[in-house]
C-alpha cells in the first residue's frame, strides 16, 4: 500500500506551506509520520478517539481529525495547533491524505487484479463486477511480454510504464521475476494497422530498452482481445510467441503469435510423434551432418536462395561444382536430395522438429 | 574517447543461421565508421555485438585494450541511438534526459550539470521544460541523441536513427550528426542501408553482405575503386551501369566488345585483363551515369568508343537529366548536362569515357581493374 515515507513527505510538504506541525498516526496508535516531535504520550488517546463517535476531536494544544477510507479509520492526523485556522487547515489536510491513500488503494487494487486476470485466477463474473468497481471498461487490449532473462526487473518496470498511458489506460506488471507484461489498449490503432501498430510497439519497447535500461530483451505479444476475461488468452499467446521465437526464431527479438508460421505448428507435437518422424527420416540415428556448421551454413544459404544453385555457389564465393559436390556429400550423410522440393521440405521441417526435440529435452 | 578492435567475430543463432561471419575490423579513436548494406546483412546484428545485446559466438571484441565479449552492455561504456526511439510522453525535455542517468542512480546535481551541458551541445536549452508533444520532429530527434550524449560514453552506437524521419528532416540532422560527431571528438559506429548517408557522414564505410564485409574504405577510394561488383553496384545513385563483355586482346590492347559494339580500353587497363589472362572471356564491363556523355565534343574526342542508343526514359533532375535506354539487354543511365537535346524515343550516340570503365571478373565478381 502506500509508503511511510509517501506520507511523511506530504506531511512536509503541507507544513511547508501552512507552517503548522501535523502528526499522522495509524487506527491502533502508532506514530507513521510527523514534522515535529511530540513530548505527550499520545497513543491511547488516538485508540481512544478512533472507537469514539466524533470525527474532529481537540485534545489540550492537539486537534484530532479521523481520516476514513471505505468507512473504516485508516489513520488519526493530528494538528499542534487550534482554532479555527487550524481547523479549516486540518480538514483540507485529511481530504489530501484520503485522495492519496485511496489512490493507492485503487492503483494497487488495479495491479492485484489484472495480475489475477492475466493468470486466469478469478472467475468470469467476479472479474466483470471488480473492472466495474476499478472503472476498467472493455476495450480492444493486447498483451506484450517482455523477456529480460533475469531477476530483477525494476528498470525495465520503471521504463515500459514510462512508455506506457499507465494512468488511463494501459496496465504494466509482472507476474515472474524474469518479465514484465504490458498490456495495451489498443483502440487508438486503427483496424487495418493494427498489425503494423503492434509490430511497432513490441520494437519502440526493445530499442528503448536496449537504449535506456542497456537490457537484452525479447518481446512477444498475443492478438487483440476485445473482452476483459480474454486478457489471460493473449498473455498465454504472448507468452508462446518467446517460447516458440526461442527455439526456431533465435534471431528475432520481436515476436508476434499471429506470426509463428510453421513454428506453432512443431512446437505443440508431443514427443512421441516427433520422435517418430525423425526416425522415419534419418533412421536410428541422427546425421552428424546436422551439427557440421559449414554444412549447415550452405544448407541453409541454398534454402534462402529457394534451391538455385548458380546463386547459392556465387553467394558462398564457391564454384558451381563445388556446391554441387557438397550438397551430393550431404544427400549421402542424409539420404535427402536437396535439391528437389519434396526432400528440402522434408528436410527443412525435420530440422526444426529436432530443435524441438533438443529444447523439450534441455 | 576510444578506439575498437573486431577480431574475427561470427554471430551463429541456435537454429544454424549464420549472421555474421569472421568480421574483422580496426576502428581509430574518433572515427565516424559506417556499417551499410542491403537488409539482413547483418551490420544491425554487429552492432548489438558491439553493444553486448548480442552474444558473440566466436571472436574478439576489445574497446581500449580491453576484452569485452562477456562484459555487460551497461559496463561497455557505450551508448546507442536505435530507430524506433520514443520519447516519455509525460516528462519532460530535461527529465527525458536524465531518465537514464537516474536508473543508473547518477547523483542528482551531476545529472543536472550532464543534462546541461548536453541541452548546451544539442541547442536545447530553452526547450528543457517542455514536453514531448511540444517539440517538432528535429527537436525529439535531438532528444533521442542527448540521452545518448549524457551517459558520456567511450562510443556512441547508432542503429538506422534517421530512418522514420521524412526525407527533409533526414536531411538537416545528418549534417546536424557531422556536426555532432566534430563537435564532440566521438568514436561513433552508424548503422544505415542508405548509402547517402553513408557517403556524407562517413569517415570509413563498411560495406557488408550475408554477413561477410565486403570492403572497407574512405566514401571517395569506394566509389572510384569498388573491390567488387555487389559494392560497385550498392555504392552510388543511379547505380553503376554493368554490361556483359567479352575481352579481345590485340597484342598489347584489349578491348571489350558487347552487342555490335567495341570500347577500347586504356594501355593501363589493357594491361591487367591481359596479364590477368582474361583474353577470350566473358568479363563485366562497369561504368557510372557520369561517366557517360552526349556531349558532341566528348563524342567526336572519343573515336570509336561511343554507342547508338534508343532513349526510353527521360527524367529530368533539375541541374541534370538522366537519360535512360538499353544495351545487349542491360538497362543503363546515363547523367547528363540538363541542356540535353535528347528526349525520349531519340536515337543518340553516348561516349563511354574509357578511363573510367570498370571491369569484373564474371565469376567471381571480383574487380579486374578500375
Amino acid at each position: 500500500m502506500l509508503s511511510h515515507q509517501k506520507l511523511q513527505n506530504t506531511l512536509d510538504e503541507m507544513k511547508e506551506i501552512t507552517k503548522m506541525d501535523m502528526l499522522l498516526f495509524n487506527s491502533k496508535g502508532k506514530e507513521v509520520a510527523a514534522t515535529a516531535d511530540t513530548e505527550v504520550q499520545l497513543e491511547t488517546v488516538v485508540q481512544d478517539f478512533c472507537h469514539s463517535m466524533a470525527d474532529q476531536q481537540t485534545f489540550q494544544q492537539y486537534q484530532f481529525f479521523k481520516i476514513v477510507i471505505e468507512n473504516d479509520t485508516e489513520y488519526v492526523l493530528i494538528l499542534q495547533e487550534t482554532g479555527e485556522i487550524a481547523y479549516t487547515i486540518g480538514r483540507m489536510a485529511v481530504c489530501q491524505i484520503r485522495n492519496l491513500v485511496m489512490s493507492s488503494v485503487e492503483q494497487f487494487d488495479r495491479n492485484n487484479f489484472i495480475q489475477n486476470v492475466l493468470l486466469g485466477n478469478m472467475l468470469i463474473v467476479d472479474i466483470f463486477a471488480k473492472a466495474r468497481k476499478l472503472h476498467i471498461e472493455q476495450s480492444p487490449r493486447v498483451v506484450f511480454v517482455i523477456d529480460t532473462g533475469r531477476k530483477g526487473n525494476d528498470d525495465a518496470m520503471e521504463l515500459v510504464k514510462n512508455l506506457s498511458n499507465v494512468k488511463t489506460k494501459d496496465f504494466v506488471t509482472s507476474v515472474d521475476e524474469h518479465s514484465v507484461v504490458l498490456v495495451k489498449d489498443v483502440s487508438d490503432i486503427p483496424e487495418g494497422e493494427l498489425e503494423e501498430g503492434l509490430d511497432e510497439i513490441a520494437k519502440l519497447l526493445v530499442d528503448n530498452l536496449h537504449m535506456e535500461a542497456m537490457i537484452k530483451v525479447r518481446v512477444g505479444y498475443g492478438n487483440v482481445v476485445t473482452q476483459i476475461p480474454a486478457i489471460t488468452d493473449s498473455f498465454q499467446e504472448a507468452k508462446m510467441a518467446l517460447e516458440v521465437g526461442r527455439v526456431f526464431y533465435a534471431e528475432c527479438d520481436t515476436i508476434s503469435y499471429g506470426r509463428l508460421g510453421i513454428g506453432r505448428l512443431i512446437y505443440q507435437l508431443p514427443m512421441s510423434l516427433c520422435e517418430m518422424f525423425i526416425k522415419e527420416v534419418f533412421g536410428d540415428k541422427i546425421p552428424e551432418v546436422l551439427d557440421d556448421e559449414e554444412a549447415m551454413s550452405t544448407i541453409n544459404k541454398f534454402f534462402e536462395n529457394n534451391l538455385n544453385i548458380s546463386e547459392t555457389a556465387r553467394q558462398l564465393y564457391v564454384h558451381r561444382n563445388t556446391l554441387v559436390y557438397r550438397l551430393e556429400r550431404i544427400e549421402k550423410s542424409i539420404g535427402l536430395d536437396i535439391r528437389t522440393f519434396d526432400d528440402a521440405m522434408t528436410f527443412r521441417i525435420a530440422v526444426m522438429v529436432l530443435a524441438h526435440m533438443r529444447d523439450q529435452k534441455k | 574517447m576510444a578506439s575498437l578492435s573486431l577480431k574475427n567475430i561470427c554471430k551463429v543463432y541456435s537454429n544454424g543461421f549464420e549472421a555474421v561471419k569472421d568480421f574483422n575490423l580496426e576502428v581509430e579513436d574518433k572515427e565516424f565508421i559506417i556499417f551499410v548494406g542491403p537488409s539482413g546483412c547483418g551490420k544491425s546484428t554487429t552492432l548489438r555485438m558491439i553493444a553486448g545485446l548480442e552474444e558473440i559466438s566466436s571472436g574478439e571484441l576489445i574497446i581500449d585494450g580491453k576484452l569485452m565479449n562477456d562484459v555487460e552492455p551497461k559496463d561497455r561504456d557505450i551508448a546507442m541511438v536505435f530507430q524506433n526511439y520514443a520519447l516519455y510522453p509525460h516528462m519532460t525535455v530535461f527529465d527525458n534526459m536524465a531518465f537514464g542517468l537516474k536508473l543508473r542512480k547518477v547523483p542528482k546535481d551531476e545529472i543536472k550539470k550532464k543534462v546541461e551541458e548536453a541541452a548546451r551541445i544539442l541547442d536545447l536549452e530553452k526547450l528543457l521544460d517542455r514536453k514531448p508533444k511540444a517539440l517538432s520532429g528535429g527537436q525529439r530527434q535531438r532528444v533521442a541523441m542527448g540521452r545518448a550524449i549524457v551517459r558520456n560514453p567511450k562510443v556512441f552506437l547508432m542503429d538506422e536513427p534517421l530512418s522514420n524521419l521524412d526525407a527533409k528532416l533526414r536531411v538537416q540532422m545528418r549534417s546536424e550528426i557531422a556536426s555532432l560527431h566534430n563537435r564532440l571528438g566521438a568514436t561513433i559506429i552508424y548503422v544505415t542501408h542508405d548509402q547517402t548517408e553513408a557517403m556524407t557522414l562517413g569517415t570509413r564505410i563498411v560495406v557488408l553482405k550475408d554477413g561477410v564485409i565486403q570492403q572497407v574504405d574512405s566514401p571517395q577510394k569506394l566509389y572510384n575503386e569498388p573491390d567488387n561488383l555487389f559494392v560497385a553496384g550498392f555504392i552510388g545513385s543511379p547505380q553503376m551501369n554493368f554490361i556483359d563483355a567479352d575481352c579481345i586482346v590485340e597484342g598489347a590492347k584489349a578491348s571489350l566488345k558487347f552487342d555490335k559494339h567495341v570500347v577500347e580500353l586504356p594501355e593501363e587497363k589493357a594491361k591487367k585483363l591481359i596479364d590477368g589472362g582474361y583474353a577470350g572471356k566473358k568479363v563485366v564491363l562497369g561504368i557510372r551515369p557520369e561517366d557517360i556523355s552526349d556531349d558532341p565534343e566528348v563524342i567526336e574526342k572519343a573515336g570509336d568508343n561511343t554507342v547508338d542508343v534508343e532513349i526510353t526514359g527521360y527524367e529530368l533532375l533539375g541541374a541534370e537529366v538522366l537519360l535512360y535506354y538499353t544495351i545487349a539487354g542491360a538497362n543503363m543511365t546515363a547523367r547528363v548536362a540538363s541542356n540535353t537535346p535528347a528526349r525520349m524515343g531519340d536515337k543518340v550516340k553516348l561516349a563511354f569515357d574509357p578511363k573510367k570503365i570498370h571491369v569484373f571478373d564474371k565469376e567471381t565478381e571480383l574487380t579486374i581493374t578500375n
